[in-house]
């Protein structure tokens, strides 16, 4: 008689845990997956609390966000995804900087300016290049290449010996 | 950061430091373009001499620095900082327009409008008004 009952209960305590077989996935399993999949993402932030994953931070483009998102809800476990994240601001990319050509008559006036008072200093354009040739001393060169710069006319060769 | 960004950290470091402003680095084609305004002569030399630190001859080909004292205003007064001497005010802003005017090295003029980067209007002690090189003129 015991063991019929005994034999009764395991059955009946078997058949419960049968029932129940769905596995549900911990929250903390899901943050870990969820974590790695926003890992590539730096300034975004996920926090899953009852198989809902919580998506906040900043994402840097509409569509690494959307991939994310898609991602997220791929889990197993994972009921929904809900956005709270926000897409940065990225500042335009700065406009290329204006050159001006060396052979350019204009620019060789002002190059011719800026030489005046250092005699021992040439100039030639080789290669569509400045090229500066001669001696100056560091007090010179350092105002001959403030004028110069100026000019922006692309690279600039100082080739002149500095004393 | 680029290499040469790393390479010439501490001459955007001096430009930061001395408060120029609209400072833009970029790099393009091999050179880094650093440019900005300053307010004064002594904060370009800054930046300039952030640069003499590196290189002292001056000669380096991937760097342009083009930091122009910019915003002074009319009346502002400007010394003269030629090598010893007088600095030529002359009728056009160029070296081959004619001298209407000469100020000694040391002594002052008055802004009248900084008509280009290179050539700013001044008027001298004598009332004298033409275009003196900016490069001889310290504000």
């Amino acid at each position: 008689m015991k063991k019929t009952i005994a034999m009764s209960a395991l059955a009946l305590a078997v058949s419960f845990g049968s029932i129940s077989c769905k596995k549900k996935v911990s929250d903390a399993d899901l943050q870990t997956s969820a974590t790695t999949i926003v890992a590539a993402n730096p300034s975004a932030t996920v926090e899953v609390k009852e198989g809902v994953a919580h998506l906040g931070g900043t994402f840097a483009s509409q569509a690494e966000k959307d991939a994310a998102i898609k991602s997220l809800k791929e889990i197993k476990g994972v009921k929904d995804v809900h956005d709270m994240a926000t897409i940065a601001e990225v500042a335009p990319p700065p406009p290329p900087v204006e050159t001006t050509v060396a052979v350019d008559p204009m620019v060789q006036q002002k190059v011719k300016d800026a030489l005046k008072d250092f005699p021992s200093v040439n100039v030639e354009v080789v290669n569509g290049e400045l090229t500066l040739t001669g001696t100056a001393s560091s007090a010179q060169a350092r105002k001959i290449k403030e004028s110069v710069d100026a000019l922006k006319v692309g690279k600039v060769n100082y080739n002149y010996t500095v004393k | 950061m680029s290499t040469l960004q790393d390479k010439y950290s501490s001459v955007v470091s001096a430009a930061q430091s001395a408060g120029v402003s609209n400072l833009q680095v970029q790099e393009q084609d091999g050179i880094l373009y650093v440019s900005g305004n300053a307010s004064n002569t002594a904060a370009k030399d800054a930046v300039w001499n952030a640069l003499g630190a590196i290189d002292s001859t001056y000669s380096a080909s991937d760097i342009n620095i083009d930091v122009q004292v910019a915003g002074l205003a009319a009346g502002a007064t400007l010394t003269i900082a030629t090598e010893d001497s007088n600095l030529n005010i002359r009728q056009e802003p160029s070296t081959e327009a004619a001298v209407v005017g000469k100020a000694a090295k040391g002594s002052s003029v008055t802004l009248v409008e900084q008509t280009s980067d290179d050539w700013w209007k001044v008027k001298t002690a004598d009332g004298q008004e033409g275009y003196a090189y900016s490069r001889y003129l310290r504000a």
